[in-house]
């Protein structure tokens, strides 16, 4: 379980997050909305580490991710994607895959140059994940094409699949469906469900509020830094505080 | 003649290593070092300055790549837990540092007039066999410095390490930590400089400070962009084309062409400048990769 408490993120005299919390719950999708400036990728940034918190805290399962570096955050399994999709570019698609699957010891220096067998046969299931990951995400085709040259919709999908490597046990996910078509779409829906069934805990932060209300099993919606309301996609739904936030009305 | 390309092969190996350095920390990490003379220079007065205190040749040498390894850790720390174009600056600037320590610290280099009488490697044997035997140990330096690379580059730390390169925040969100892997980079590649020193003060003899100017740095940058960057067979012949050329144009008077000798060195670089040029327009990948699109 992630719990974010009370967390507050200022760049310099701006306060973009202003007190978030909330919890996030295994094989469930926590869907995050909100309209431009909300905040939402901030308070991923926040999570993830890349913007520590001035205020706050991180838990998962209790144990607090308080000034942690990024990379120690996704060691511990909660692990981002990007909204604009930052592939390898140079590197082909399997290598990206395998790139994000071999964590330390296995890329040390000791074991790229001395790493007898034990380190092989690591390398091997990592090989095997990859592939495997390749498949589920109908990427094998273009498995050995460089990641730069994949179309926008393919990148989201490889985003996706290179964080999976990591085998997370959150995974916050950055707009999965902006510029992908909808044949695409309709399959990250389907992915993202099969992780929730797989036991993972969801964050996805998207536009698409049709989208979002059709995937999540509860629903936040940010406003200017702050946590407007939480509940069921139905409860959201109806209630008129949203649609103002979006439609930038304010009614009494 | 054979002395004279024995020579020649001699210094081409030396910046093979060189460039096989650059080429592990911008090839595959991405790091801008534009002062890779100065591990260069670690290396060559730290084995010069042991082995004229009575150090064996083999342990002055072992020094000097541990010399120019940890030399690199600080630089490392300081720098790349910055953005990363802050290691281009510091590393200029770092070399220069140390090409003035090592004018004015008299007592222990020599200062300006630099170090004279730093042993030969294999001393013993007869004078017409010692560039041959040195040219096949490095060589041999190389073959090993290489195959280490190529097994290194091909692990799952390679894979780490252009992941860096190629997208230092997706591989921090991925779990890899960042300057750990740039700091490991610069060290090892250091190390290497360092062994390149080595074996230049001990070809030599003679070194000082002049031989460590910015210039070195630059042709070894040269030879990685035009050999093409992330692949060593590429930066090996980059670096073999370069020192042909550096080599090739002391003969332009031969050929009846009238330039003294700064007017010479002056048509070098127009004309090096020219080669990048056509490379960058034609070839930017480099000579010796194969040109792709994507």
């Amino acid at each position: 379980m992630l719990s974010v408490t009370d967390i507050h993120v200022s760049f310099g005299p701006l306060k973009v997050l202003r007190g978030i919390s909330f919890q996030a719950q295994p094989r469930k999708i926590l869907g995050i909305i909100g309209p431009n400036g909300a905040g939402k990728s901030t308070l991923f940034s926040a999570i993830s580490g890349f913007y520590p918190p001035n205020k706050g805290t991180v838990k998962l399962n209790d144990e607090s991710l308080h000034r942690l570096r990024p990379d120690q955050i996704a060691s511990k399994g909660v692990v981002r994607t990007f909204q604009v999709p930052r592939e390898f570019g140079d590197m082909t698609v399997l290598q990206n895959l395998l790139v994000a699957g071999s964590s330390h010891p296995i890329d040390s220096i000791m074991a790229g140059l001395f790493g007898g067998r034990k380190v092989a046969e690591a390398q091997a299931r990592i090989l095997e994940r990859a592939h495997q990951m390749l498949e589920r995400l109908n990427l094998t085709v273009v498995a050995n094409n460089r990641a730069r040259a994949l179309s926008g919709g393919q990148k989201k999908l490889l985003e996706l699949g290179r964080a999976l490597m990591v085998q997370p046990k959150v995974l916050l996910v950055d707009e999965p469906f902006a510029g992908v078509a909808p044949a695409l779409r309709d399959q990250l829906v389907d992915h993202l469900r099969g992780l929730r069934e797989e036991g993972l805990c969801l964050l996805v932060v998207e536009h698409d509020i049709e989208a979002i209300m059709q995937l999540s099993d509860r629903v936040c919606v940010m406003v200017e830094g702050t946590m407007l309301i939480e509940g069921s996609p139905a409860e959201v739904q109806a209630d008129a505080r949203v649609l103002d936030a979006y439609l930038g009305a304010v009614t009494s | 003649m054979t002395a004279y390309l024995v020579a020649i092969g001699i210094i081409a190996l030396i910046y093979v290593l060189l460039a096989l350095s650059l080429n592990l920390q911008w090839g595959h990490t991405g790091l801008i070092n534009f002062g890779l003379v100065a591990f260069f220079a670690i290396g060559a007065y730290v084995s010069g300055i042991l082995s004229l205190n009575g150090w064996p040749i083999v342990l002055s040498m072992t020094a000097a790549v541990l010399a120019a390894a940890v030399a690199a850790w600080p630089l490392g720390r300081l720098t790349l837990t910055l953005k990363e174009d802050y290691l281009a600056v510091i590393a200029v600037g770092f070399s220069e540092v140390v090409r003035s320590v090592l004018e004015n610290e008299s007592w222990l280099t020599g200062g300006p007039s630099g170090l004279p009488g730093v042993p030969r490697l294999y001393a013993q044997a007869p004078a017409g066999m010692r560039d041959m035997l040195m040219f096949m140990t490095l060589v041999i330096a190389v073959i090993v410095v290489f195959a280490l690379l190529q097994r290194l580059l091909r692990s799952p730390f390679g894979g780490s390490l252009r992941g860096v390169r190629d997208n230092e925040m997706a591989a921090a969100a991925l779990g890899k930590n960042v300057v750990s892997f740039k700091t490991r980079s610069l060290v090892l590649g250091s190390g290497i400089a360092g062994l390149a020193g080595a074996f230049y003060a001990h070809y030599l003899t003679f070194i000082s400070p002049e031989q460590f100017t910015p210039d070195v740095t630059f042709n070894v940058w040269i030879a990685v962009i035009i050999g093409g960057s992330g692949r060593n067979i590429g930066v090996i012949l980059g670096t073999f084309l370069l020192i042909v050329f550096l080599e090739g144009t002391r003969f332009l008077n031969d050929i009846g062409i009238g330039l003294d000798g700064s007017q010479l060195g002056a048509l070098r670089f127009i004309l090096i400048g020219l080669a990048l040029v056509l490379c960058m327009l034609y070839r930017p990948a480099g000579l010796f990769v194969k040109p792709e699109r994507g």
